[in-house]
């Protein structure tokens, strides 16, 4: 037992990224549609509110919604609580203990003047039958559900030893028809659990490949620009964006270095689609790969040092790596027709990609060490897999009923939900860094 | 009409180069008719003038059929923009070569006429492989039609990757539709 249980908790950065250039806000919901087969069981008791008048939003319940989408949690519904305990006083671990349930978290809400509430919350190992942690901050209403995001990841730390991800984001690009066969697309940035999704470029024409810089301040993405492709980088806080681009051909597939210091693109202006990595401090690009073949989607590996990539140099697209220093490369995947878009996990042991094998695409992660595959998916048609920067689930596009829609899953090969979108499609998600 | 004229000679080109060696009677009579229309900047104006010498007229209007059924069948080649593939090739089909030499034709012939090549994938496969895919189909159908007289300057290519399908669905049909080169004339 340890004495000093009543933590009191800081949180901080809760709105670190304020984005500008906002068109329109657009709620998406989340299905969860599969999860773990044993999963840690918590109730979260309504959080006690002193006030009159009615909150925008149910901290219990984003925290629910938070917890169960990774798959892991299962949530006492609160109608089938003996009690509703606000207070310390008033938990009896016993009636906890006969619902099965193995935490338990309460808070209460008191109002702080000025469109302000003081939130105090506190989570209950039930089967120790002690406190784990408390805490409370005073926030604006409208803050609420960053506030709710950062309890969830307070609780999902305390509870499994691993940072939360409720309070990153995920980018994606929505496509709608508008008349005459045109689509209007968006690029937006939404909460992690694709709520407040709020657009930061349009277009009228494609816009593909949105990837986060370390910092989570910038945001590289190609949009089709008449008849050439550019990569834009685009500064969140201003809206302000950078091109690059060639005088022939296309610019596409942008992915920032962990250090910061570069973006690996492709470009075809040479005749034929090959890797080059910008500099941001001298503003130079330098060619990385020189031949006939398809070379695309570079990746950092954590370290920076070097890249993995999709090139059909060997008779079809398969992930090869290449170490920056000596511009060396070597071929990672054998297995399956095709392995394109590879990423790193944040701590450089595998990698996610799109893997087809039998005429169907599933994302799979490719163990570095062994180079076992696994394959996590399966549905058909799976793109676009970005891992969360815990490294717990990942993002990646696929198709439902004709529609392109957005679906989770664990590492250990678990769909956990799917995020359908309410018109038109949503694409190449892009899950962001720790944004504080 | 500068257009239409054009086009005629592009049309009786192509039929020379159809018909090859094979009939001395359609090369010599094209081969004539190409000649005197350089010269005399027109078919039409040439029409007229024959049609006053009564006894040649019959074999004029002959050579006129001729040239106009030559003319109506290189428009139809003309009039087919879409150029298919198969699955993550960009090998020009043989059974496109016709479609593509008639507008490699039509583009020697009209050196200031300009052409857009998009280039298209189906769905499968990421958007940055699809989109290296049809900027590599644009241009293997680019190569073939510089390979036949067109100038690089009348080219320009474009990659809409698998971003805009012509058939929605997700059968092997659809994907068969998509995968395409489109030849746009601005």
């Amino acid at each position: 037992m340890r004495i000093k249980d009543s933590v009191i908790v800081s949180l901080v950065a809760l709105m670190s990224v304020i984005y500008s250039g906002l068109v329109q806000a657009e709620d998406l919901d989340i299905v969860v549609t599969r999860g773990y087969d044993t999963k840690t069981k918590i109730a979260i008791v309504p959080f006690y509110w002193e006030g009159g008048a009615t909150l925008p939003e149910e901290v219990h319940s984003i925290i629910d919604q938070n917890l169960t989408r990774t798959g892991r949690f299962e949530a006492l519904p609160p109608r089938n609580m003996l009690t509703q305990p606000t207070s310390e006083q008033a938990v009896f671990y016993r009636d906890w203990r006969l619902l099965n349930q193995e935490y338990l978290v309460i808070g209460s809400i008191e109002p702080a003047g000025n469109e302000r509430v003081k939130v105090n919350f506190a989570l209950y190992d039930v089967v120790e039958g002690r406190r784990v942690v408390a805490g409370n901050q005073t926030v604006g209403v409208f803050q609420l559900r960053d506030l709710a995001h950062s309890i969830s990841d307070l609780i999902h730390e305390r509870i499994t030893g691993v940072k939360g991800i409720f309070s990153t984001k995920v980018a994606f690009v929505t496509r709608r028809p508008t008349t005459n066969n045109n689509f209007e697309y968006r690029l937006q940035v939404a909460d992690a659990d694709g709520q407040r999704a709020r657009t930061v470029y349009r277009s009228n024409e494609p816009i593909i490949s949105p990837t986060w810089s370390h910092s989570g301040r910038r945001i590289a993405f190609a949009n089709k620009v008449g008849d050439r492709w550019k990569v834009f980088v685009q500064e969140l806080s201003t809206g302000r964006s950078n091109t690059i681009n060639g005088p022939r051909g296309y610019t596409s597939a942008p992915s920032f270095s962990p250090d910061g210091r570069y973006l690996a693109y492709v470009s075809s202006t040479a005749g034929n689609p090959e890797l080059y990595l910008y500099d941001f401090s001298s503003g130079d690009s330098t060619r990385l790969t020189q031949n006939n073949y398809i070379d695309t989607e570079p990746s950092f590996s954590p370290d920076s040092k070097s890249i993995v990539y999709t090139s059909e140099r060997g008779g079809s697209p398969q992930i090869y790596q290449m170490d920056l220093a000596s511009k060396r490369a070597q071929r990672l995947t054998f297995e399956g027709s095709q392995n394109l878009k590879a990423q790193y996990s944040s701590d450089g042991e595998y990698l996610v990609f799109v893997h087809q094998i039998n005429g169907r695409f599933h994302v799979a992660a490719m163990d570095l060490a062994s180079r076992e595959i696994r394959i996590l998916t399966e549905t058909n048609l799976d793109e676009s897999p970005s891992i969360a920067p815990n490294g717990t689930m990942l993002v990646y596009a696929t198709k439902s009923r004709g529609r392109g829609v957005l679906a989770w899953v664990s590492l250990d090969g678990q769909v956990t939900s799917e995020m359908p979108s309410i018109h038109g499609d949503v694409i190449e998600p892009s899950w962001s860094p720790y944004l504080n | 009409m500068a257009k239409t004229k054009l086009i005629h000679i592009a049309a009786i080109t192509f039929a020379v180069f159809l018909a090859g060696c094979a009939s001395n009677d359609v090369e010599e009579t094209s081969g004539a008719e190409t000649t005197e229309t350089g010269t005399d900047e027109g078919l039409g104006d040439l029409t007229l003038e024959v049609e006053q010498q009564e006894p040649v007229e019959m074999d004029t209007s002959a050579d006129d059929e001729m040239a106009d059924a030559v003319t109506s069948e290189f428009m139809d080649l003309l009039d087919q923009t879409l150029i298919y593939f198969d699955f993550d090739e960009s090998a020009i089909r043989s059974e496109f070569r016709t479609v593509l030499n008639a507008h490699a034709m039509n583009l020697a012939a009209n050196p200031n006429m300009s052409v857009v090549l998009e280039g298209h994938a189906d769905e499968r496969g990421t958007r940055e492989y699809n989109l290296a895919l049809g900027e590599r189909r644009a241009k293997a159908v680019a190569d073939y039609l510089m390979l036949r007289g067109v100038a690089s300057s009348q080219i320009d290519t474009v990659s809409y990757g698998e971003e805009m399908p012509l058939a929605l669905g997700s059968t092997e049909s659809d994907y068969a539709e998509n995968r395409r080169v489109e030849i746009v004339y601005p």
